[in-house]
């Protein structure tokens, strides 16, 4: 009896001092709890298309590509989509010049893309490797990783140049 | 298809869940759901979240080396299908899991060798600091109201066991001016009202928990 007592008692008594302890809690984190995280929001990611400038990773001698008209889809191109590109920035005796309009295949992505098990994939930047329109890689070499969705896109040749395939 | 382990968190990643990121040096970041990643996006570091694996190993609440994890590897080869095999690996499984959960309890009950005492401890050495925060009934003669010097108000009410005469707190009031008891008790303030943020009734709670800590511990 006494046991029983003294169980219930020190259940009621916990819960009125513990509920005297949330309220205070509470009390205290309305005043300064509120500016939060604001500062670490992201940008949100969204699909390439016209003007974005795309890093271009192979040998071809092109630095930096815009955007100008993406082979597939209404929004924009994604991951592993083609899509044609005008050369801004190029590397001096490099096969590709500024100013040429060039076909590219996107092989990173900022913005996530579904896999076919439903999970999804992101990467780090927009990244693109030249490719002339029979889907052949003008350059010779491909840095960085990319994605093995390449190859359901018919791009073996440069998931074969690539150094990591993620 | 591979289970794989989510880079915040630790725990698996089943096919078609969560999000991975991959870096521009190839290093591929797998998170379960999206909490983790975001977590990762805020640049927390794993080991300084609590609810994390990583968090947990480290501060020793989870048992960390045992023998029924080595079971548990990556192997890059993959298995030829034998049926044999892998029915004594279902089996093998569930009597790994029972003796891990078995280990785990251990473990636990382990670690929390010595906590009550030490809460003992230091609950005496409170209430023999902070005792004269509280009145008892008897030599508080009528009402019930005390009032705090910063003008709080709080109800007491006496609870006999065992030879000890305690007061335990009933209600915090705030404070209102001329209020005398009989009022207070016909509004029948519920006692999770209102706690003034004073640091005399920080300390009078504390105190209390102190006294329910040590009536019903020992």
């Amino acid at each position: 009896m006494a046991v029983n007592f003294a169980s219930k008692c020190s259940r009621a008594g916990s819960s009125l001092l513990g509920g005297l302890g949330n309220n205070l809690s509470a009390l205290l984190s309305t005043q300064h709890g509120t500016t939060s995280y604001n500062y670490l929001s992201q940008q949100v990611r969204t699909f390439i298309q016209m003007r974005t400038v795309l890093k271009v990773v192979d040998n071809s001698g092109a630095k930096k590509v815009m955007c100008i008209q993406a082979l597939k889809g209404k929004k924009g191109a994604r991951l592993g989509d083609t899509i044609i590109a005008s050369v801004k920035e190029a590397y001096p005796n490099g096969k590709v010049k500024k100013g040429k309009v060039v076909y590219g295949v996107v092989v990173r992505a900022a913005m996530q893309r579904g896999r076919c098990d439903g999970s999804e994939v992101k990467f780090d930047d927009n990244a693109v490797v030249l490719v002339d329109k029979q889907g052949q890689p003008i350059g010779t070499r491909v840095f960085g990783p990319v994605p093995h969705e390449l190859r359901q896109k018919k791009h073996v040749k440069i998931l074969s140049l690539a150094g990591h395939i993620a | 298809m591979r289970l794989e382990k989510c880079w915040f968190c630790s725990s698996t990643i089943y096919p078609g869940h969560g999000i991975q990121f991959v870096r521009n040096d190839a290093k591929i970041f797998r998170f379960c759901r999206s909490k983790c990643h975001k977590n990762f996006k805020m640049k927390r570091n794993p080991r300084k979240v609590k609810w994390t694996k990583a968090y947990r190993r480290l501060h020793g609440k989870d048992m960390t080396q045992d023998s029924t994890f080595e079971f548990e590897r990556k192997r890059n080869r993959p298995e030829r299908y034998d049926r044999n095999v892998t029915e004594n690996t279902l089996k093998a499984m569930k009597k790994i899991y029972k003796v891990r959960a078995v280990r785990e309890f251990s473990h636990i009950v382990k670690r929390r060798v010595g906590k009550k005492a030490k809460e003992l401890e230091q609950a005496k050495k409170e209430l023999q600091q902070d005792i004269s925060l509280v009145i008892a009934p008897s030599s508080h003669s009528g009402g019930n109201l005390r009032r705090l010097p910063s003008g709080e108000c709080f109800l007491v009410s006496p609870l006999k066991r065992s030879g000890f005469e305690i007061v335990i707190l009933h209600a915090f009031l705030p404070a209102v001016g001329n209020s005398s008891y009989e009022s207070n008790t016909v509004k029948r303030v519920s006692p999770f009202f209102w706690v003034p943020p004073s640091r005399e009734a920080l300390a009078l709670k504390r105190v209390l928990n102190t006294i329910y800590f040590l009536l019903f511990n020992t």
